[in-house]
């Protein structure tokens, strides 16, 4: 193959486990590359796994490098920081006073958030988690400001420099600052950062208003605490990987994944937004097809070895969550949403003891020590089990060979402990468990668009992660999709998707804008604006100065990444409530500054229309009024993508990439049965064949399995399209 | 005892369609919740959305607050067995609207919405939904009021009322529902939300049953019933048959009633698997609103059942066939039609709760269940702020600190800090940036200093707030609550129980003025005294009032009971705790024992142990031995020779409660009788009854009871250990000095020591001079 005078688009992903990067090319081919996580020095695993992916064709790392346009990096080390509590150590917090206890009551949510609703209700087991600041480095400092604002206890200084010295005192490395409504008034909070920069200059520090300006003092802490407890070591490992990447002659900007689902700077990143960046690459992949399809609507389902997350991208964008929960913290960073349910290849099957029932998840046996056949001491039968059992997976094929797994000792866990018990059959008792997570799944995806009210028949489905394909066709079984769609780089679908990534950042503010009173048509429930409401023209004023705020940072911001004005888009997102209410529709208006009547009656009608397509116009609710809870405004720039090559048709007929028959037992429509399945090498299936189900198609890193009732036809991606026969 | 009809349900086919249903109900729940326009709602999850059976047990439950699963099968079986049938008609796209406490639901504000559900025109089943409503038109606003005497002053009741029918929303219900209350805004929403709800529910329902086919729907959601129920029965066989009682005690205090009160919960494991819980002991019903309706004492008890016990299950209303409760018609625990019941669900109800949680954690003591373990949680004294916000809109509106309570200590680790309520398993009590939407300013959110119970394992400590009206000359501030004479959480094996709850009103402070001089000001209610103002010490259940911007509303809420001998407890996390401003001087020094450097935390052993053994020795000189100690008690009673409030508390409920009277009974007998000669040793161990006491058995095969500590045998294995050992009043300001103690008058902490070796085995928070609790009566 030719590699002279291409230019590559390199993505590397620092995962719990593995490190994974891919060269692509500007044709949309690309090379993988993996390499085991070193948690000690993390920089070693991002040149190791770009070297094995050089390696893979033929060239050094510095050759990579010296071609390289983009360079994106996804990294967990932010999490596994928190996990291991591994971040800066001795970090002080000053808060506003008779609030101390805000981090460590942790809204009382604290106790439970991020343990599985199954285990949480059981309350004598759960605890909260070792705080980052222990009570003794928080000190509280008098003062007050009010939720509109306005200064009602003047900051006392004297209490602040007794603070910062007992801090100092103690030898923290770091203080984060975080007051009431500091975001709406960050006067104290600035003035704070003066004296610790007086009295302790150099001392890194962290303040609230600036790390995430956003409503709710607990997640607001916790973000701004994460900001610095992992932001030391964060940047330093940045710093040192740029500066090898220099040294290997790559001399563009290196760019990091964040969660909100798009790419920045390594020197304008800040280091809470890239926790949970990881999977986000997935739905940024999903993005990236979505384009290039030209489909409106598409749902990202990936199966892992121990959770299934499902993604959604519609006509208007996709959902953030405003508080996720990271390593046990609520932190207000918000972050592309994906709805994650414990099922996965490790997903442990079991007999309930009370009932005699069989169950399926959510515990799972994770990578260690994982499902029996892994032959890691895995003893209770999972998901993957099954998989083998039912032949649907090669024990001598996994990862392309690389990993024998023990299908003796599968059959054996299996037999003891599922299909005795409840007096049947081994395969029928391993198709058992595959029918019950696949149904698991199904609902999740399901009602993750009909809970926003979208049809599911509008949607492409994406199957990826390790055990998507395997699955895929079980959980999307029963629910009338447009099409489901595997790609033959199913399990490295997220590091592929990161590389596609836009240059994106977020902005947002609370405003509080509260419009009581507005005229409404009593018949119809709508509001009826004639002309912009004098008695509002104040919060109107404010509101649009918050707006036009963002909006300038937005584009200044993007400036100093070095894209000009006409590279940028913007996007607005609302979101709002009627008056009284206290759970937010988000809507995404076209234009956010109120100007005009017609300004102000597009926002509302998007809200409404939006309100109603989700819960009826019986719930509207004009009386109240509206209130418009928070802005956000979104800006991207696209940097270099890859131009995914299309593939001329061949025949229909797959039999070239046809590797053996093997038995796999399926349900078919006379009964379930083990049935001789043509398998086929994926890599070999050209664009215009069709698979009739039942198939199996193989590849290094993945196995799809098309079930009885299914039909594949490879398309110009050389991607596969199942449909119903 | 698994359903028979398991062999013609296809397994996979079921437990595809349990997913499919939870999902589904989640969906409806969520509807609601968004929908909804009470914080209490958004906060605290209070919303659910069911499926029942055609008889009106509920076979899938998607819950934000446990307490509530019973509720709408109550009230579908109350519209069955009141014939609606028969006058009133189900119909496709009916909805009922009921409220009536003593139908289902736990008070007045917990409004629920009832569909029947119809599948082709056939009437198979029920979906219904609830919400706690902010006003409901009581005699205050909210519909928790202090004031309320009587059932007619806690706002409109609605016996389950037809609000749609045939898919048309009726007006005029409507326009009932919002003219009887203060925020017919909210009223409204919530009830739109409700109905909302339930044709989602109704939609997403039909489709299911498309798929799987209405036969095996209905086979399979009568199993989901059974299946609940056969688990219930497996999981009390775990544990030891016999009875197991705690007892608690209440202040019910109002401008018309000032009272002690008791309850006496007993849980009996049967053989078969039943769970039978009565109140042998409970005071009559209260003039006030500290009374429960008997469907609320269902629903709080399952709920506690759920979390604490049940938890592996997969739960539903049909456990409710595993568990018999029976509660005296006429007392607290099960008051008639004619008594107020706003306060019960996080008042008294709530602490028959802890009662609860003390007799599963001693149940699983002696089973080695010990991840099951957890001494009483606390109880909720829940501020009310009504009025007009900034905007001019009507509010209503819970403080919800009040949800940072603390939980009951554990097995082998202290309760859990602000974070327990007993209703609910996902606490959550907000931000103080939820002020945008009331009228409020915070001052202080935090922990309380020794606000759970001392212990080997103290109990988790609850918050303290302060506020003051803010933008708004319209505030309206009370405080549902109880216990300013009385601990109303237990501790258990020898921890003590809470401090009592508290109220300071300081209007017209200066405290902004203060501010403006940079003075330092009030952020604990251990130095109110900061400011200037009217200074009132309240007791904490008060009607609302008309605060002004500046008045400061103080409220220490509830830790939870501590476990074991404090002087037990590890001096390190004692040093901690200090350090950590989580406990004071005094506590350490005169409760847990322990010598430490205030500066550096460093802990003196030596010292320490000499501490700790001196009180022990102090034990054994004051301690009164059992038999004598009744006597006294006897004697006492008889002279009547006791605080007045006591000796009307005893006057009333010997004449209400035959077990009372018994119990006397027996004291006066146990008092006079010879005594017994029991082994000098016993050497082989049948079971640990708690941490310090063991059943053993002697050589010539007599069972005993055995201080697990020393050896010393203190009884028969059929006797009340506690007559046995070493018995002290302790005035309860010698253990809470910076916090509010319980009023001696009103209650002691009776300690119980052994004999020989002086370890605290036992603390009952109890008036004086009352019966000792007989807490195990196992079949041994």
């Amino acid at each position: 193959m030719e590699e002279h005078g291409e230019k590559y688009i390199v993505y590397t992903d620092t995962g719990g486990t593995f490190s994974d990067a891919v060269i692509v090319r500007q044709d949309g081919t690309f090379v993988n590359g993996k390499s085991s996580t070193t948690p000690d020095d993390l920089e070693q695993c991002f040149f190791n796994c770009v070297s094995a992916a050089a390696k893979n064709i033929g060239l050094s790392v510095e050759e990579v490098f010296s071609k390289t346009e983009i360079l994106g990096y996804g990294t967990t080390a932010g999490t596994n920081a928190i996990l291991t509590r591994q971040g800066a150590p001795d970090l002080g917090l000053i808060i506003t006073k008779g609030f101390e206890d805000t981090t460590l009551i942790g809204r009382s949510l604290g106790r439970w958030a991020g343990i599985h609703p199954t285990q949480s209700i059981h309350v004598p087991t759960t605890d909260y988690p070792e705080p980052l600041i222990p009570r003794t480095r928080i000190k509280g400092v008098t003062e007050r400001i009010d939720s509109a604002g306005e200064v009602i206890i003047p900051l006392y200084e004297h209490e602040v420099r007794k603070a910062v010295q007992e801090l100092t005192d103690a030898g923290v490395s770091g203080i984060c600052v975080v007051l009431l409504w500091s975001f709406l008034n960050n006067k104290h909070e600035n003035k704070i950062r003066e004296i610790i920069e007086e009295m302790a200059p150099g001392m890194p520090t962290a303040i609230s208003s600036e790390v995430s300006p956003l409503i709710r003092e607990y997640s607001r802490a916790n973000s701004t605490i994460v900001n610095l407890y992992i932001g030391t070591a964060l940047r330093t490992l940045l710093e040192r990987i740029k500066r090898r990447l220099v040294e290997s002659g790559y001399r563009k900007p290196m760019l990091v994944m964040q969660a909100a689902g798009g790419l920045s700077r390594r020197k304008v990143v800040k280091p809470v937004s890239t926790l949970h960046s990881g999977p986000v690459g997935g739905l940024v992949g999903v993005r990236f097809w979505k384009d290039q399809y030209g489909v409106k609507n598409v749902l990202g389902s990936d199966v892992g070895g121990t959770s299934f997350d499902v993604s959604i991208l519609s006509e208007e964008g996709s959902p953030y969550i405003r508080e996720p929960v990271v390593a046990r913290f609520t932190i207000s960073n918000p972050m592309m949403e994906i709805i994650s349910i414990g099922a996965g290849g490790g997903t442990v099957a079991y007999v309930d003891e009370m009932t005699h029932l069989l169950r399926v998840g959510p515990m799972s046996a994770g990578a260690k020590p994982g499902p029996v056949c892994y032959g890691r001491g895995g003893t209770e039968p999972t998901v993957t089990d099954a998989d083998v059992v039912l032949g649907r997976i090669d024990p001598d094929y996994f990862l392309g060979g690389s990993m024998k797994l023990d299908k003796a000792a599968a059959e054996k866990a299996m037999k003891e402990k599922i299909a005795d018990p409840m007096g049947i059959s081994l395969e029928d008792a391993a198709l058992d468990i595959c029918e019950i997570i696949d149904q698991t799944m199904g609902d999740t995806l399901a009602s993750t668009v009909r809970q926003r009210g979208l049809k599911p028949e509008d949607f492409t489905v994406f199957g990826f992660g390790g055990a998507g394909p395997a699955h895929c066709a079980g959980y999307t079984a029963g629910t009338s999709y447009k099409q489901v769609i595997v790609t033959p780089f199913a399990s490295t679908f997220s590091a592929y998707g990161a590389s596609t990534s836009d240059v994106l950042h977020r902005y947002e503010s609370s405003p509080f804008t509260v419009m009581p009173g507005l005229p409404f048509d009593v018949t119809t429930g709508y509001f009826d604006v004639k002309e912009l409401p004098q008695e509002h023209n104040d919060a109107i004023k404010r509101y649009n100065g918050i707006c036009q705020q963002l909006i300038d940072n937005a584009y200044s911001d993007m400036a100093d990444e070095g894209f000009r004005e006409s590279d940028i888009s913007i996007s607005y997102v609302l979101e709002m409530r009627y008056g009284g209410q206290l759970y937010e529709v988000m809507t995404r208006p076209k234009k956010i500054i109120i100007d005009s009547v017609e300004d102000m009656n597009n926002i509302l009608n998007t809200f409404e229309n939006k309100y109603v397509e989700l819960f009826s116009e019986g719930a509207m609710y004009p009386g109240g009024g509206i209130e418009i809870y928070n802005i956000v405004v979104e800006a991207s720039a696209a940097v270099m993508k890859p131009e995914p090559l299309r593939f001329p048709k061949k025949g229909k007929d797959p039999k070239n990439a046809l590797k053996e028959k093997r038995k796999a037992y399926f349900k078919m429509s006379d009964g379930r049965k083990w049935v001789d399945t043509p398998v086929y090498e994926m890599g070999l299936l050209e664009h215009g064949n069709v698979v009739n189900g039942p198939a199996i198609i193989e590849h290094v890193d993945t196995t799809f399995v098309v079930l009885p009732d299914r039909l594949v036809t490879v398309d110009e991606f050389h991607h596969m399209v199942m449909t119903e026969k | 005892m698994v359903s028979n009809i398991d062999d013609q349900l296809d397994p996979v086919k079921y437990e595809v369609l349990y997913h499919r249903l939870e999902q589904e109900m989640y969906e409806a729940q969520q509807i609601v919740r968004h929908l909804s326009a009470s914080t209490i709602v958004r906060e605290a999850g209070e919303v659910a959305e069911v499926i029942c059976i055609k008889e009106g047990t509920a076979c899938i439950i998607s819950a934000g607050l446990l307490v509530h699963v019973a509720s709408v099968t109550r009230n579908i079986k109350y519209m069955i067995a009141n014939r609606y049938a028969d006058d009133i008609g189900f119909y496709e796209g009916d909805q009922f609207i009921g409220n009536d406490c003593h139908i289902g639901g736990m008070h007045i504000p917990d409004m629920m919405l009832i569909a029947p559900f119809f599948y082709k025109g056939e009437h198979i089943g029920w979906l219904g939904n609830y919400t706690h409503v902010p006003e409901v038109g009581a005699i205050e606003p909210g519909g928790m009021c202090a004031s309320a005497k009587e059932f007619c002053h806690e706002g409109i009741r609605m016996p389950g009322v037809k609000i749609s029918e045939k898919g048309r929303v009726k007006r005029d219900i409507i326009q009932i529902l919002t003219h009887a209350v203060r925020d017919p805004k909210t009223m409204e929403i919530d009830t739109r939300a409700k109905i909302a709800g339930n044709e989602r529910a109704r939609q997403r329902l039909t489709k299911v049953i498309d798929e799987f086919g209405l036969d095996f729907y209905l086979k399979a959601t009568k199993k989901m019933v059974d299946d609940a129920e056969a688990f219930a029965r497996e999981r009390v066989k775990g544990l030891r048959p016999g009875k197991y009682r705690a007892r608690t005690y209440t202040d019910s205090v109002s401008a018309f009633d000032q009272k002690i009160r008791v309850g006496e919960l007993c849980m009996e494991t049967k053989k078969d698997g039943e769970l039978a819980i009565s109140t042998p002991v409970a005071s009559p019903q209260a003039m006030g609103y500290n009374n429960c309706a008997m469907p609320a004492i269902e629903g709080l008890l399952f709920c506690v059942l759920l979390w604490q016990f049940y938890y592996k299950s997969r739960w539903n209303t049909g456990m409710l066939n595993a568990i018999s409760m029976d509660f005296p018609l006429g007392s607290v625990f099960n008051a008639d039609r004619s008594a107020a019941v706003g306060y019960c669900p996080i008042g008294v109800g709530m602490q028959l709760q802890g009662c609860l949680n003390d007799v599963i954690s001693r149940a699983s003591f002696i089973s080695g269940n010990y991840e099951d373990m957890m001494a009483s949680n606390s109880l909720l004294n829940c501020p009310t702020v009504g009025g007009l916000d900034r905007y001019g809109r009507t509010y209503g509106a819970i403080i919800t600190s009040t949800m940072a309570c603390g939980g009951g200590a554990r097995h082998d680790k202290d309760g859990q800090d602000c974070s327990v309520t007993q209703f609910n398993p996902w606490d959550d009590c907000g931000d103080v940036e939820t002020e945008e939407v009331g009228p409020i300013l915070m001052f202080t959110r935090r922990r309380r200093a020794d606000s759970g119970g001392a212990g080997k394992f103290r109990g988790g400590l609850a918050a303290q707030s302060i506020f003051t009206p803010h933008r708004s000359d319209v505030t309206f501030v009370g405080l549902t609550g109880s216990g300013g004479y009385m601990s109303l959480v237990q501790g258990m094996y020898g921890g003590y129980p809470t401090p009592t709850g508290a109220l300071e009103v300081i209007t017209g402070s200066n405290i902004y003025a203060l501010a403006e001089k940079k003075l330092p000001l009030p952020f604990s209610m251990e130095n109110l005294d900061r400011v200037e103002g009217k200074h009132e010490s309240v007791y904490p259940s008060a009607a609302s009032r008309k605060l002004n911007q500046g008045d400061l509303y103080c409220v220490q809420y509830w830790g939870g009971g501590g476990s074991g001998d404090p002087i037990e407890r590890d001096p390190s996390m004692v040093a901690k705790d200090l350090r950590d401003g989580l406990t004071h001087r005094y506590t350490v020094e005169n409760i847990y024992c322990v010598d430490l450097d205030p500066v550096n935390y460093k802990v003196n052993e030596v010292e320490t142990q000499k501490l700790r053994s001196e009180r022990k020795q102090a034990r054994l000189r004051n301690g009164i031995p059992g038999k004598e100690y009744v006597r006294k008690m006897v004697e006492r009673r008889k002279s009547n020779h006791l605080p007045e409030v006591v000796s009307a508390f005893l006057e009333e409920i010997t004449d209400f409660s035959e077990p009372f009277r018994k119990e006397l009974e027996f004291e006066e007998r146990f008092a006079t009788s010879p005594d017994k000669i029991y082994p000098a040793t016993a050497g082989k161990e049948l079971l640990k009854l708690t941490p310090y006491i063991s059943v053993m058995e002697s050589e010539d095969g007599r069972k005993v009871m055995v201080c697990s500590k020393c050896g010393k045998v203190l009884c028969d294995a059929n006797e009340n250990f506690k007559l046995h050992c070493l018995i002290y009043d302790r005035d309860p300001s010698d253990i809470y000095v910076e916090n509010k103690a319980p009023d001696k008058n009103w209650m002691i902490f009776r300690e119980f020591y052994c004999p020989e070796c002086g370890i605290q085995v036992e603390v009952e928070g109890t008036p004086v001079a009352t019966p000792i609790v007989h807490t195990y009566e196992l079949d041994l």
